[in-house]
């Protein structure tokens, strides 16, 4: 928390700053916790604080600022979310952001604690993405996409005139 | 084929309450399978009732209209991860690191 007491300082001073900021939440506390639930309100709770400060300080009206997160989302359905307590703070940031469009707020994961520098300021800098995910190496974006066959959706016969969905044997909907 | 609505412009409700509706429809026909009509909508006494710029039509084929009703997941989209190119511009610049944690923290406040 030191460079938060340093920047607040600056701008109490008067000093602009133009660069833009950058909030990790990457550790995994579920361990330290023991619970899941107990770390996804910590984790959430920080970025709600940080949240409320940043977007009640008008002088910070005009800087990027980005979180970054480790496993909180997936970004294919054979991937898994290793880091779920921080997911939560995805959503926080996304209804943030709905809230504020004039403000920059960046949502960027990666997969593993490995990011060299150079390639998390070019991450960060990526101002016409406010969402991005680094998997293998590899920066991925979220685009939607027809939900086609591909998806293993449910197709309606082509044939058939009219059709319907029955349950052939009464019971529960898993079976 | 037949001629479906497709795009409305211009409308101005006039006046309500109406008990008759006089409609005169006139319709321009274009080269490219669309046509154009224009409504002057008015109560029995000739009082006009609404104004409309113009209703444009557009050509479907019967077999057009089979299938758009048909596909039902045409229009049904998900979310998908796709691969990016970053931009080089402005890499040099990391922003300040806040309020961190983990090795991700570590790499951001390493001097530079």
């Amino acid at each position: 928390m030191r460079a938060w007491q340093l920047l607040w300082r600056g701008l109490m001073k008067g000093r602009p700053y133009r660069a833009g900021l950058c909030s990790t939440i990457c550790r995994s506390l579920c361990r330290t916790l023991r619970s899941l639930v107990a770390a996804a309100h910590v984790d959430a709770g920080r970025g709600l604080v940080e949240l409320q400060g940043l977007l009640g300080e008008a002088r910070l009206n005009d800087t990027a600022v980005a979180w970054l997160t480790s496993g909180a989302v997936a970004t294919g359905p054979d991937e898994g979310v290793s880091g779920l307590s921080r997911a939560p703070l995805w959503g926080l940031v996304r209804s943030a952001r709905a809230e504020h469009p004039d403000r920059q707020l960046q949502l960027v994961d990666v997969d593993g604690p490995a990011v060299d520098a150079a390639l998390l300021a070019k991450l960060l800098a990526t101002a016409a993405e406010p969402e991005l995910a680094l998997r293998h190496g590899a920066v991925v974006a979220p685009r939607l996409a027809r939900a086609g066959a591909a998806a293993g959706a449910l197709q309606v016969p082509a044939a058939a005139q009219d059709y319907r969905v029955a349950v052939t044997d009464p019971g529960r909907l898993t079976e | 084929m037949v001629l479906l609505p497709f795009e409305w412009s211009e409308v101005t409700l006039v006046a309500s309450g109406a008990r008759e509706l006089r409609v005169r429809a006139s319709m321009e026909r274009s080269g490219d399978g669309e046509a154009l009509v224009q409504l002057q909508l008015a109560d029995g006494s000739g009082r006009a009732v609404a104004r409309l710029g113009g209703l444009r039509l557009r050509q479907a084929s019967e077999a057009q209209i089979r299938q758009a009703s048909r596909s039902e997941a045409q229009h049904l989209y998900r979310l998908e991860w796709r691969p990016v190119g970053l931009s080089a511009a402005g890499a040099d610049v990391l922003p300040l690191i806040v309020g961190g944690d983990g090795a991700c923290a570590e790499v951001g406040s390493r001097p530079r």
